[in-house]
């Protein structure tokens, strides 16, 4: 049989970011795929050593459009540790509370994408629309939808007020219905999970060698989150748990997401009632001591890591970037290998990839 | 805590002293090592059951180059190596950890780091007829100067 | 034939029940195709007039194809399927009969309704694209398999007025009582193999977005795709009123005014039907849909056929 190679991208209503697949087909068989990133590649690690600390702050947030506020929470959490600076909990609260609230805004977003490419468009009306309740308590908290700049080093520059927690605690109230509707809809759809159960699977053992992160390794039964392992701003203080699933495809990835937002809403709620006083920043020097710090923390997708190098000036002199899409990234050939076509697009959509995020 | 458990192996298998480990911010341990014993330490790494690569950092340095590689396990571990600046290379771990594939193309289109056994030397990030030489060197090495004069030029002013 | 008869049938060919009504009918049940399916999702929809804009402007649009399609082909496919849609509708009695029926119109009303999927495979073959190729084979795939099912679905009214005359199983279902209730499983199925014919969701596999972008339509833009979108659109009408005609008939007389607005009644309900199916399911895959049809469906119609046979 001849093969054919079908190119996914880099512009395809697949993807909704740059990203050049290309697919050799046996009929509809995958038989081979090769990935090229670059497509959004911005050079913000070599940006961000001709900025300032605080500039970067800003620049760091444009990595990503969905999960931006979990790279600028890492990146000032590095530098308050080469200072030696430290976060009134107010402040660290809020940060928390912004970085749920983006958990569940990417994880609702991700379940629309993967429920357009299987052609289930009501779910994706619906996921985007419940969507709509949080990017609306974020605009009123911090004036943006998806971009925050919520984050300075040394606290955040907003303080919650009574309108915000009712806006919250209603908002909440509503999504935690809709989420579960949604997890009752998609547990027992026959034609989602058609769609989506033994596609794209991932072995335990395949997840520990491609150093897998975040939801897609849960879903193959590794029990990692950095939430729990290494506790960063203070998560210590709330309790969460951590779902896992050991099936290892696209239906357990999508389950597992949507129970990830019910404990997000669970978090948020919790951060609301226990919300300290006092004040949410503290000033912190332009200068930062020299020194090297490793920061990490876990972003909807998975661990995001930061490596910072100080030295002494005002601008950093190395910083480094790993998001956790690069780490799913590299597993997709092998995901894909003997899948049909239409699968293609669900296991593409499964593991969410977020190209900008790759590229920086 | 496997993080100590896994030093203290390092420390043993690859003969080093003390001197060799030092704390960094964060929870993170860092060890220094030579080059030659890359493939040994990771193998030991992994041996002690800490099997998550986080990143591979390359940085430039007055003379020379460090890779860092990241391991976490509830902790941080931190491989340190030094690398000369005329010839920078190494051998790749991809072997031992296929997840490292990404971060040391990465690492060899944007500082020129030589990979020995890298399963697939191809660009990851960069235009597939990029001509502008390592795009995150901080000063250019005496043996590909002329090489890449042009190219740093503009770019020195755009930026 | 004297000038009234010519006129007459001029009138019948171009407006009622002819290319003017179908195009208006077809218009009309897109829009509330596209408002329903937007009200299942929480969305408003479009105004009434977006079906006939966005026909217009695609007339208007530039037509480009890929440099070494063959034109000609390229520009007679998307013809001939209109052309055969409209044919189809002729023999179809809509409020009035249009030509006169004749034994085996049936078979005849069948093929033509076919055609325009073979034409959809050739214009994926026609215009290249690698997309468009592998629309086209999945539409084939899926051909075989959905035209069976509706064939042997809508044969089971055929069976029981002992007929493959349109006029036959019209005049039997008035004399005994319309077959929608001896033949429900029958009248499903139908409807499964004409949302096949439509490639509506959950049989959309050929022109999947996500997948092989629009399927054999990829390449084709202006006119050309403008007259492939109202072919399928003048399906929607020609297949329900075959629906309506082999299920519902007895319901209302002829060429009366009631009559027709019962039959347009059962058009916009049928639309519904076939809205909220596009809106539940999700797309299968192609695999899963040639084992449905050929395992599950198709079996089930035959005993169903078999079932009428010996009743």
């Amino acid at each position: 049989m001849s093969r054919i190679t079908v190119p996914i991208g880099p512009q395809h209503p697949l993807l909704k970011e740059p990203l050049s697949f290309l697919v050799s087909l046996e009929g509809e068989k995958v038989m081979d795929s090769t990935l090229r990133l670059g497509y959004v590649h911005r050079g913000i690690e070599k940006l961000a050593e001709q900025r300032t600390y605080i500039q970067n702050v800003y620049l760091i947030e444009r990595i990503c459009g969905i999960c931006s506020h979990i790279h600028s929470t890492t990146y000032c959490q590095s530098v308050e540790a080469l200072l030696k600076l430290e976060v009134p909990k107010r402040g660290l609260y809020i940060r928390m509370l912004l970085c749920e609230l983006e958990r569940i805004h990417s994880h609702l977003l991700w379940l629309g994408v993967l429920a357009k490419n299987i052609g289930l468009n009501t779910l994706f009306m619906y996921a985007w629309r419940d969507r709509e309740i949080v990017l609306n308590i974020m605009e009123e908290i911090s004036g943006g939808r998806v971009s925050h700049a919520v984050n300075i080093i040394g606290g955040v520059r907003v303080d919650l007020n009574d309108k915000h927690l009712s806006l919250l605690q209603e908002g909440l109230r509503e999504l935690t219905i809709r989420v579960e509707e949604i997890l009752r809809a998609i547990e027992s759809d026959r034609s989602f999970r058609a769609r989506t159960r033994k596609i794209g699977y991932l072995s335990l053992e395949d997840i520990k060698r491609y150093c897998v992160v975040g939801p897609v390794a849960r879903a193959s039964g590794l029990d990692i989150d950095i939430r729990r392992d290494a506790p960063y701003a203070a998560y210590n203080e709330l309790s969460f748990e951590v779902p896992l699933m050991t099936e290892g495809d696209v239906w357990a990835r999508s389950i597992l997401r949507i129970l990830e937002t019910i404990q997000a809403i669970r978090l948020c709620t919790q951060i609301i009632h226990n919300l300290p006083d006092g004040p949410v920043s503290v000033s912190a020097p332009r200068k930062v001591p020299s020194g090297e710090v490793v920061s990490r923390a876990e972003a909807p997708r998975g661990e995001v890591f930061y490596y910072l190098r100080s030295d002494g000036s005002q601008k950093p002199a190395r910083l480094k970037v790993r998001t956790p899409t690069l780490t799913t990234l590299i597993t997709l050939p092998g995901q894909l290998k003997n899948m049909q076509l239409a699968d293609v697009s669900a296991v593409i959509a499964g593991v969410d990839l977020c190209i900008a995020c790759g590229d920086r | 805590m496997n993080i100590e458990k896994a030093v203290k192996k390092l420390q043993e298998v690859l003969n080093l002293d003390r001197s060799s480990t030092k704390l960094m911010p964060m929870n993170e341990t860092e060890i220094t090592i030579s080059k030659q014993q890359i493939l040994l330490a990771v193998k030991t790494i992994l041996n002690s059951k800490i099997w998550h690569l986080s990143a591979i950092t390359c940085q430039q340095i007055e003379d020379g180059f460090t890779l860092l590689y990241h391991f976490w396990k509830s902790g941080g571990l931190t491989l340190r190596i030094r690398l000369d600046e005329n010839k920078p290379q190494i051998e790749s771990i991809c072997s031992l950890i296929p997840g490292a594939e990404y971060y040391e193309r990465e690492a060899r289109e944007m500082f020129g780091i030589e990979f020995h056994g890298m399963p697939n030397p191809i660009p990851l990030l960069l235009p597939d007829n990029w001509q502008g030489g390592y795009p995150m060197r901080k000063k250019e090495l005496p043996s590909n100067e002329e090489h890449n004069s042009k190219t740093s030029q503009k770019k020195g002013k755009s930026l | 034939m004297d000038n009234m008869n010519l006129l007459g049938l001029l009138f019948r060919i171009f407006i009622f029940p002819g290319f003017f009504f179908l195009l208006i009918a077809a218009l009309f049940l897109h829009w509330l195709d596209r408002k329903l399916i937007a009200r299942f999702q929480g969305r408003i929809g479009p105004p009434w007039y977006q079906p006939l804009a966005d026909l217009v402007k695609l007339f208007a649009k530039e037509d480009i194809l890929p440099s070494g399609t063959n034109l000609f082909f390229a520009a007679l496919l998307p013809l001939i399927s209109f052309a055969s849609v409209l044919t189809a509708s002729f023999y179809l009695p809509i409020a009035i009969q249009s030509a006169p029926s004749f034994q085996g119109d049936f078979i005849v009303l069948m093929f033509l309704l076919s055609l325009p999927s073979l034409m959809y495979f050739l214009a994926g073959w026609v215009t290249q694209g690698v997309y468009s190729v592998i629309g086209g084979n999945r539409s084939l795939l899926q051909y075989f398999s959905y035209e069976v099912l509706f064939l042997l679905a809508m044969s089971g009214t055929a069976i029981a007025s002992g007929s493959w005359s349109l006029a036959d199983i019209r005049l039997a279902q008035i004399k005994e009582s319309p077959y929608i209730f001896p033949q429900i499983v029958g009248f499903l199925f139908s409807l499964a193999g004409l949302i096949g014919k439509l490639k509506r969701e959950p049989y959309d596999i050929p022109k999947a977005k996500s997948e092989v972008i629009a399927g054999a339509l990829t390449e084709f833009s202006g006119k050309k795709l403008a007259l492939w979108y109202l072919t399928i659109q003048l399906q929607t009408v020609v297949g329900l009123s075959f629906l309506i005609h082999c299920f519902f008939s007895g319901f209302w007389q002829m060429s009366t005014f009631s009559g027709f607005i019962v039959f347009l009644l059962l058009l916009v309900i049928l639309q519904g039907m076939l809205s909220a199916i596009s809106a539940i399911y999700a797309r299968l895959r192609i695999d899963q849909l040639v084992y449905l049809n050929w395992y599950i469906f198709i079996p089930l119609t035959l005993l169903h056929n078999v079932y009428i046979l010996l009743k």
